[in-house]
């Protein structure tokens, strides 16, 4: 039987996301039963909802992603036309996998 | 065509111009959500996001395909959000969270000091009012986790090529910083 401790870590590590069907039915199951794991459940739902909603959607102002854009862009010709010269030093990590 | 199907790897390897702009015009807002989600102040956001895609035209030739491109941009937005935020790092030690939640259990598992009960929309409502600076609280690590799931929504699988983490330390990341943000929202007097 998994007990409370158990769920909420399940939940919180978004492990319950990843296990099988039959623990997944037991967290369900205990969920079910205890009203203090189910808030801590609904707090944590509410905390990734508003989250959500602080973030907004991609960063949609035309006039700032038109600019960026621009500057981007005019900043890599830059660096294409002069590389050992005034591009700074980058930190970026290679094509992982 | 679009820019994450296999075939533009090859062009983007290749540093065509209009398969890089492609990348930049089809991840920039995205890209620049994160920086902000991230708690960069807008103007570091900027530079932050320009400096992201900088380094992918930069690299762009050792892009081979392998993972999605928008998993590699978000793998250098992650460096350099990292390294942004370490010249900002305040002083002062956190509470381990591993410990603030270890106490509201008895040895047996069950809980002692439970979640503080309230009506659910006013929790919600709460929330609302103080996670921008509930926020502020996680440390960088746990918080892109926290984002790249909650708002990016990605899988676990892309969320460890990004922070260059195991599936179990992603686990380990939700975790804390689930933990941190209803620990610090309790401390505000938000119950649910």
């Amino acid at each position: 039987m998994l007990n409370c401790k158990d769920v909420t870590r399940k939940i919180a590590s978004g492990e319950f996301r990843e296990v099988g069907w039959r623990e997944r039915l037991s967290v369900r199951f205990h969920l079910l039963l205890c009203r203090l794991c189910r808030r801590y459940a609904a707090q944590l739902r509410a905390i990734g909802a508003a989250t959500r909603e602080l973030c907004g959607p991609p960063a949609q102002d035309p006039s700032t992603l038109e600019r960026l854009e621009r500057q981007i862009l005019e900043r890599s010709r830059r660096g294409a036309q002069n590389p050992n010269g005034t591009s700074e030093r980058q930190s970026g990590n290679v094509d992982p996998h | 065509m679009t820019v994450d199907d296999p075939q533009f790897a090859a062009r983007i390897q290749a540093g065509e111009p209009a398969a890089l702009q492609a990348v930049v015009h089809a991840y920039l807002g995205q890209i620049l959500r994160a920086a902000r989600a991230a708690g960069l102040d807008p103007q570091r956001a900027e530079d932050v996001t320009q400096a992201t895609f900088a380094t992918f035209i930069e690299k762009a030739g050792q892009f081979e395909g392998r993972s999605h491109v928008r998993t590699w941009l978000f793998g250098i937005l992650y460096k350099k959000i990292a390294e942004a935020r370490r010249e900002l790092q305040r002083e002062g030690k956190m509470d381990d969270i591993d410990d603030v939640v270890e106490q509201r259990f008895k040895p047996d598992g069950t809980w002692v000091r439970p979640p503080e009960p309230a009506d659910e929309q006013f929790y919600r409502t709460e929330v609302n009012k103080h996670i921008g600076d509930c926020l502020e609280v996680v440390p960088i690590q746990q918080r892109m986790a926290f984002i790249l799931r909650e708002v990016e929504d990605l899988d676990t699988d892309e969320i460890c090529k990004i922070l260059e983490v195991t599936r179990t330390n992603i686990g380990v990341l939700l975790y804390r910083a689930r933990n941190r943000l209803r620990e610090c929202l309790e401390t505000k007097g938000v119950r649910g």
